[in-house]
Order: structure tokens, then C-alpha cells, then sequence
């Protein structure tokens, strides 16, 4: 698993939780922010015992982030924009062949 | 059977034992009122139906002296309840598992539950019945049934199911939602699931009437009559076994340092319904009170951190090795067992406060681990008004749930998602263990105010119901033999039953006779008392079974019928048989050359017993001649001679017999057709024939001298005689001959036959009472 999360320069305004949760099944994923690559792994896929495929935390000290999430193999890409003060979680699963993000401010626990 | 790994287990410190927990109970009057079990006194059953208004305590069409017996029961209630939350008392209920199983031949038992037998009623020889008619020709017919009645007690989910097992005939679970039917308190309903070969179970309704005291629940019966799908209507009976649908034992384990929590008191915190009771609920006691009895394994065994490597946080591959290494019923098997892990952290970090981290392997779902130092044990809201039990509440759910995922339940909001077992909708409000507390509408609070501790009925009929591999912790998928297998573990009887061939490989030649062993043994530690003829009777029962084919029960050519012969089997002590397993009534069933699978089972006054289960392979034809004489010695007369050992009038086989031995002289099948040519020429013996038109017993006299190079080509390798005879058949038919040789006047020969067959079983590891009486054997031969 390829993880790049820090930003060079600037300062940290507070990271941005993202949950990769349901319908990844063996995919190549690449999550961006701004254009920047902080995730680039070939085989995820979801744990349906705990709900998630991968959680990453990204600092950021913008206040609105561009997120982009690619597929790959499957020619499957989303993409949206986050306020993250408000919502400092993003939830991202692949439906019906679609990714779809859910924004807010409850906390990515999963069990 | 101890193992390496649990010897290490056993040797590592333990940490002192945990305080007794407070046994967790829960009190008629204390659940909600959907909950409360509809029982009836012993008086109220003689009485009759009860009033039109049960919670009336006033006397309405009943005598008076009823109504005064109603108000003293009621007056005495509540010192009842008290009673019981000091001593609490089985939950009286008519649900649980209800039984039928059966052997080929009927037993008293099966006369006795249906005594009086109705139209369609069915019995399990109705089975075999079945099978024969069908054309199908003689077929196992081992057949068990399990019926799982689901109307009353906690959390009824008003289902009805049952399994069929019918040995090689598959199984079959099916499942009805049912109803009451008000005017006779029968259970009603359609068969609306069912998974496995639809033969078994045809009928597409059921009507169930549940007879018996809950008082006393040895007396409950179920009478179920199966209707509709085009099958006459059929009722089977079943009785009763026990309250809990599947029964399970679970360990916990924790890491150095970390504390588990396996109990929370329900009313700790005021977060909570108003009747929900004031009891501590343990983990086992959560599944328990729903029907899935769980109890504690050993366990609390403290695992070292530094079996997390050196982050200190866990992943799924080092708790799996974990759980290898300290479980004590660890094995990579199906089992009805579950590892809980209590550690620290996970390497996904805080945000993951538990896991099912058993998704690799063969057996899945055996373990599951709880991670205290995650978002679980966050502290209380400020201002909480109990702030301990707001922690212990989240934890002990957490443990719940993740146990939860090893029965393979989904979480309520993804039901629908993968491969469900029935069409499920996603559930996200919904008020189970499996539905996380804080993702509903209102949060954690808005959930616990609302959660009595519980799972879905959806979830329940799942666990309940559902065919026992989805279920079944480590399970795989499906195989023929895997009841057997389950039927085999799941026995308790104190005799084991053994079949084998004492031959360094089961790799047979073609043609070669397939003979068996069979032994059963006394396991226990007490003398056991059995039938002396017992493996040479109707209670045997041997399977063959062909890779990819179907399997075929094996019909000796005959059966004896004997007076039972108490026999007291010493603990160790054994009772040993030869099978001729090649042929028999069925014809040949191990001519085709491939791979076989071999079970036995036999029924004892214990109960039945079956083998482990033996794999055997014939090999190819070698040479042209081989499949040119197969045409000839696939014959029934061939057949006969070679299991009976040999025959005066059977011409044909001989014939072919003599052929064997003259074009396939190295063979083992030449020994075989060596010893029965052999049997015969070395002893007198009478045969009816047609003399001057009249039939006469004429002795036919001895010829040792024809006897001798046969008896060279069968024994004169005795150690390789024994790779295919077996040691039992060996030492019957050497002993045979050498007796026979002396008989004849060649004592000397009979002598060393004997003797040399006796050095042979000594270097073979055979008993030293069975090596000494063949030595026996020889001194009195010698001495004659």
C-alpha cells in the first residue's frame, strides 16, 4: 500500500478521515487530493466483517479539498469537494458501479 | 486429544481465575411484555383452556372453587419470582430441538413413539421402504432428523424448521414461517426455504402439534404432518431433545495488560427501556438466552505483546497465529467453538474497535478480537450520570458483536450486500448487536434507549435455523461425507469403532480382493458389554462410496443371525472381524479402478458408532490380460467363492479361478484363488450328486497333494499374504490349512505352516494373545 499524506510546507489545519467502505472487491484504487496522490493500492477490497476497505487520515490546511477517487481496473472514477472544518469525515463506497462519497462530522469507527 | 500446542498453552502461567460472576438471569415479569412466555400451570392443564380473559383474575364460566384457585396462584406469584431470581429455574417452554432418527430396521423405539400408527403416519423404515420402491436397489438408508421448533420462550421468531440427513442421500434443511392455528393450537405454515435435494422433504406445508407437559419436558412431543406438493401427506414424530437450537463453546484470552470484559449489568446505566431487566448479562449468557447455549471453554489465558511485533498493534495475520498458538480448541475444522481476543490496538489504528479477523484459512470465522484502546472506550459525555457503565456498555457490545460475526451474521445496515442466504433489506435502525449504536438516528443514545441486548428476529431465524454450515463457526463448504463426519465427532458413545487394512498402503491391483478390518473398541475406562457377534450382524453397516459417484451400502453375501452373546469388553479391550468388501449382493462394487471412500457404522446399545472414514485406491488394469480376465471374474459365482473361500460345484469359478493362477501367477489375486482352490483340496468334504438318477451326498476325499503348490502359491510369501489377506482372514485360513495338512497325515507340514504364520504376525505387530494362540496351533499339530 502506497500512503502519501503529508503535505510539504504550510501547516497542518487538521486531516481529513476517509473511510474506503463498501463494494471494493480486489481493486486498484487511487485516491487524490488536490491532485495529489495519497493512495495508490492494487488489491482493495472490502471487509464486510468491519465494513470498511481502508481508512487513511490526510492532513490538509485547506479549508475545501478537492477529493478524487479512481478505479482503474474497473474505468470507475468519482469526485467531490469537502469543507472540512464541517465535515472532517468522508465516507466513499462503489455502488451500481458509481463511487459515492457521504461527508460529515461523525467519526469513522467501525467494529 | 492433547496437542503440541495446547501442551505449550498448558505450561504458561495463567492469571488467577476471574471472581464469579453473578449468574445472569432474567425474570419472567422483568422482560417486555412482547416477551413474556405464555405458560400454564400443571392445574391449569387439567382444568382445561384457559378463561377468555387470561389476565383476569375473576372467575368467569368456571366454578367457583377454580376461581379461588386462580386467586391464591396469583397471590403467590410474586414470592415465586423472587424464587427464581435466587435460584433461577429453566425457562418452561416447548421450543428447542426435537429428534428422529433411525436405522434400516425399526426399532421398539420407533414402535413406541407411534404406537397407534394414524394414515400416512411414517416410520423410519418407511424410508427404506421408499428407497427400494424407487428402484434404486439396496441404498443406505441411515437416516437422522432434527426439527426445530421456534413458537415460544424469548424472542419466538414463530419458525418451524427441520434437517433431513439420510446417509449418501444428502441433506436438507427447510424452513417454515408458521402461525396458530386458533382453533386447534396447532403451529401452521409453508415450507418457504429449503437447501439441499428437494427429495428428501417434497411436501411444500407443515402443521405442527406439539403434545406434552413443558413441566415436564422428557414428555414433549411433535407430531408434524407434512401436506402438499404433489407427495401423499405424511407425519413424522419427533421427540424432544433440548431448549437450545445449537450449543457452542467460546474461550477468551487476553493480552498482557489489557483487561476483557465479558459481562455488563443491564440496569448500570439509565440510558436504557424501562423494563429491561436488572441482571447481569455475561457473553455466554447473551447467546444463551436465545437459544444458542454458549459456555465457557478453558481460557483467560494472558498472551504476550510482543506476539504483536514491535509496533505493539495488532494484525489480522498475528492474532490469527495468536489464536493458533494459545486456543485450546484450536483446529482447522468446522466446530461449533469461537477464540475472543481482548488486546490493545489494532494496527488500522483507533478507529477499528474490533474484528472477525478470521477471513483466511480453510476454517473461517473461528476468532475475533476486541480492541480496548480504541474509540470503545472513549469516556462518557460530560455530564453522563454514569460514566463507568457508559464504557463497560460499549466494550461488552463490541464483544458481542464481533462474537456475533463469527455465527456469520452481517451488520444490520448491509444485509443485502454479498450473498445473502434469503433476500434480507438492509436494516439501519434497527436494534441488534449487529447494528453499530452510533450510526443510527440520534446516536448511541437514541440506540440504547431502545436496545434490549438482543439480535434481529431476522438475525435469530438466521442463527436458529438456518442450514448449520452457513452458521457453524470454520465451516466450508459442503461435502457428501461431512454429516458423517459431523455424526461421527459429534458421538459420545465409549466404543470406537475402527475399519482398516493392516497393509502399508491402500493402494490395491486391480482384481485384487478388497478385505477389510473392522474392530471396535472399548475407549472407556469401564468394562462395556457387547454383543460377541455383533460385526458379523445386521447392526454393520459399511458404505462405499466412488469418487464422484454415487455411494452404495455393502450387502454381504450373507448375514448371521445369532443369539446375543454378552461379551464384556475390558477398557482397551477389542472385538475384531474380516470384511470381504469386493463382492457381494450388490455385485462388485470396487471392480472400476479409481479412488474409494469407505465408512462403517454399527449400532450398539450405546448408540451408534461410526468409523473415520477410509480412503482406498484400485489401480488400472496392468496388461490386456487383466481387463480380459475381468470379464470372467466379475461374475457372481466367482464372487461367492472367493468371499466364502473356495467351492466343490461351483465349476465356473474354479475354472476361472485356475486360469488366475496359471496366467497371472504373481498377482495377489492368484494368492486369493490359490487359498480358496487350496481350502478345498486339502480337506474331505460332501457335495450332492446326481448318481444313476438319483441325487446322493458323496465325500469328496482330501488330495494334499493337489493342496501343496497351491497352498505354495498362496502362503509361501506369508508376510505379502498378509498385505492382502489382512492378519484376521490370514491366521483363519493358514490355521485352516495347516489343521487340514494334519489331518491328512502331514503333520510335520502343519506344523511349520502354522509356526512360520505365527513369526509372520509377531513381525507384524499383531496381539501377542493372538500370536500365541496361532503357536498354539502349531504345538498341537505337531504333537498330533
Amino acid at each position: 500500500m502506497q500512503l502519501v499524506s503529508r503535505l510539504e510546507g504550510g501547516r497542518d489545519m487538521g486531516p481529513l478521515a476517509i473511510g474506503l467502505e463498501s463494494g471494493f472487491d480486489d481493486d486498484h484504487v487511487v485516491v487524490e487530493i488536490d491532485d495529489r496522490t495519497v493512495l495508490d493500492d492494487a488489491h482493495v477490497s472490502t471487509r464486510y466483517q468491519v465494513g470498511f476497505a481502508r481508512m487513511l487520515e490526510v492532513p490538509t490546511d485547506a479549508a475545501e479539498v478537492r477529493v478524487g477517487v479512481r478505479l482503474p481496473s474497473r474505468r470507475v472514477a468519482g469526485e467531490t469537494t469537502v469543507q472540512v472544518a464541517e465535515c472532517p469525515t468522508l465516507r466513499v463506497s462503489v455502488e451500481n458501479g458509481e463511487v459515492v462519497f457521504s461527508a460529515g462530522d461523525t467519526p469513522l469507527y467501525y467494529a | 486429544m492433547p496437542t503440541e500446542k495446547s501442551a505449550r498453552k498448558q505450561s504458561r502461567p495463567r492469571k488467577t481465575a476471574p471472581k464469579a460472576r453473578e449468574r445472569a438471569v432474567v425474570a419472567p415479569r422483568d422482560v417486555a411484555p412482547a416477551e413474556q412466555p405464555t405458560t400454564r400451570t400443571a392445574m391449569e392443564e387439567k382444568a382445561g383452556p384457559p378463561p377468555a380473559s387470561p389476565e383476569s383474575l375473576a372467575p368467569s364460566e368456571h366454578d367457583a372453587a377454580f376461581g379461588q384457585l386462580i386467586e391464591t396462584v396469583a397471590a403467590e406469584l410474586p414470592r415465586l419470582e423472587e424464587a427464581e431470581l435466587r435460584a433461577p429455574l429453566p425457562r418452561v417452554q416447548r421450543s428447542g430441538v426435537y429428534t428422529r432418527s433411525g436405522w434400516p430396521w425399526m426399532t421398539s423405539d420407533d414402535r413406541s413413539v407411534s404406537p397407534q400408527r394414524a394414515a400416512g403416519e411414517e416410520t423410519v423404515a418407511d424410508d427404506v421402504a421408499e428407497t427400494l420402491v424407487a428402484g434404486l436397489g439396496p441404498r443406505p438408508s441411515w437416516t437422522s432428523e432434527q426439527l426445530r421448533v421456534d413458537v415460544d420462550g424469548l424472542f419466538p421468531t414463530m419458525t418451524i424448521s427441520g434437517s433431513i440427513f439420510r446417509l449418501f442421500g444428502g441433506r436438507l434443511t427447510w424452513i417454515a414461517r408458521v402461525t396458530v392455528d386458533p382453533s386447534t393450537g396447532d403451529y401452521v405454515g409453508p415450507i418457504s426455504y429449503r437447501d439441499g435435494p428437494a427429495q428428501l422433504e417434497p411436501h411444500t406445508d407443515i402443521r405442527c402439534k406439539l403434545t406434552g407437559s413443558r413441566w415436564n419436558q422428557a414428555s414433549l412431543r411433535a407430531h408434524v404432518t407434512f401436506t402438499g406438493g404433489g407427495a401423499p401427506d405424511r407425519v413424522r414424530n419427533y421427540r424432544y431433545q433440548r431448549p437450545n437450537f445449537r450449543t457452542v463453546g467460546i474461550e477468551f484470552d487476553s493480552v498482557a495488560g489489557t483487561t476483557s470484559v465479558t459481562s455488563y449489568s443491564l440496569n448500570a446505566h439509565p440510558n436504557r427501556p424501562v423494563d429491561l431487566p436488572a441482571v447481569t448479562l455475561t457473553i455466554e449468557g447473551a447467546f444463551t438466552r436465545q437459544g444458542l447455549r454458549m459456555t465457557k471453554t478453558s481460557g483467560d489465558d494472558v498472551i504476550p505483546i510482543d506476539e504483536a511485533g514491535t509496533n505493539l498493534q495488532w494484525s489480522d495475520i498475528e492474532m490469527h497465529d495468536a489464536m493458533q498458538r494459545h486456543w485450546s480448541k484450536w483446529a482447522d475444522v468446522p466446530q461449533w467453538q469461537v477464540w475472543t481476543l481482548f488486546a490493545g490496538r489494532h494496527e488500522a489504528g483507533f478507529g477499528l474497535g474490533g474484528i472477525m479477523f478470521d477471513d483466511i484459512g480453510a476454517a473461517q470465522r473461528q476468532g475475533c478480537a476486541v480492541f480496548m484502546d480504541s474509540f470503545i472506550s472513549n469516556p462518557a459525555p460530560p455530564g453522563d450520570p454514569a460514566p463507568a457503565a457508559y464504557v463497560q456498555r460499549m466494550r461488552f457490545w463490541t464483544a458481542v458483536h464481533e462474537i456475533g460475526h463469527t455465527f456469520n451474521l452481517a451488520h444490520s445496515w448491509q444485509k443485502h450486500l454479498g450473498t445473502p442466504w434469503i433476500p434480507l433489506a438492509p436494516a439501519p435502525e434497527e436494534r441488534s448487536f449487529m447494528n453499530y449504536p452510533y450510526n443510527v438516528t440520534g446516536g448511541a443514545a437514541a440506540f440504547f434507549a431502545d436496545f434490549y441486548y438482543r439480535f434481529s428476529d431476522d438475525e435469530l431465524v438466521f442463527m436458529r435455523h438456518a442450514p448449520e454450515r452457513f452458521v457453524e463457526q470454520g465451516n466450508a463448504a459442503w461435502f457428501d461425507h461431512h454429516g458423517f463426519e459431523q455424526a461421527r465427532v459429534g458421538s459420545t458413545n465409549p466404543l470406537e469403532l475402527t475399519l482398516r487394512f493392516n497393509r502399508a498402503t491402500t493402494r490395491f491391483e486391480a482384481l485384487e480382493p478388497v478385505i477389510a478390518e473392522v474392530r471396535l473398541k472399548n475407549t472407556s475406562a469401564v468394562p462395556v458389554v457387547v454383543d460377541e457377534n455383533t460385526l458379523v450382524g445386521e447392526n454393520l453397516v459399511v458404505i462405499i462410496e466412488r469418487a464422484g459417484k454415487d455411494a452404495r451400502n455393502w450387502a454381504p453375501y450373507q448375514r448371521y443371525c445369532r443369539l446375543a452373546q454378552p461379551r464384556v469388553l475390558q477398557p482397551g479391550e477389542a472385538l475384531y472381524a474380516p470384511l470381504y468388501l469386493s463382492a457381494g449382493l450388490n455385485g462388485f462394487d470396487l471392480a472400476d479402478p479409481g479412488r474409494y471412500r469407505l465408512y462403517a457404522a454399527l449400532r450398539t446399545d450405546g448408540g451408534d458408532v461410526f468409523s473415520t472414514p477410509v480412503d482406498l485406491t484400485v489401480a488400472r488394469f496392468a496388461s490386456r490380460e487383466q481387463e480380459r480376465l475381468a470379464d470372467d471374474l466379475f461374475d457372481d459365482e466367482v464372487g461367492r467363492t472367493l468371499a466364502f473361500g473356495g467351492t466343490r460345484v461351483l465349476h465356473k469359478a474354479t475354472d476361472t479361478l485356475r486360469e488366475v493362477i496359471e496366467r497371472m501367477p504373481e498377482s495377489q489375486l492368484a494368492k486369493h484363488a490359490a487359498a480358496c482352490l487350496s481350502a478345498v483340496a486339502v480337506t474331505p468334504g460332501l457335495v450332492l450328486n446326481e448318481v444313476d438318477g438319483r441325487v446322493r451326498l458323496q465325500t469328496e476325499p482330501a488330495r494334499p497333494e493337489v493342496a501343496r503348490p497351491l497352498l505354495g502359491v498362496a502362503f509361501g510369501d506369508l508376510d505379502t499374504a498378509a498385505e492382502t489377506f489382512g492378519h484376521i482372514r490370514l491366521t483363519e485360513q493358514v490355521e485352516g490349512a495347516a489343521t487340514a495338512l494334519a489331518r491328512e497325515g502331514e503333520q510335520q507340514q502343519g506344523a511349520k505352516l502354522a509356526e512360520d504364520l505365527a513369526d509372520t504376525l509377531q513381525s507384524r505387530g499383531v496381539l501377542p494373545r493372538v500370536v500365541a494362540g496361532v503357536r498354539d496351533t502349531a504345538r498341537t499339530i505337531a504333537g498330533s
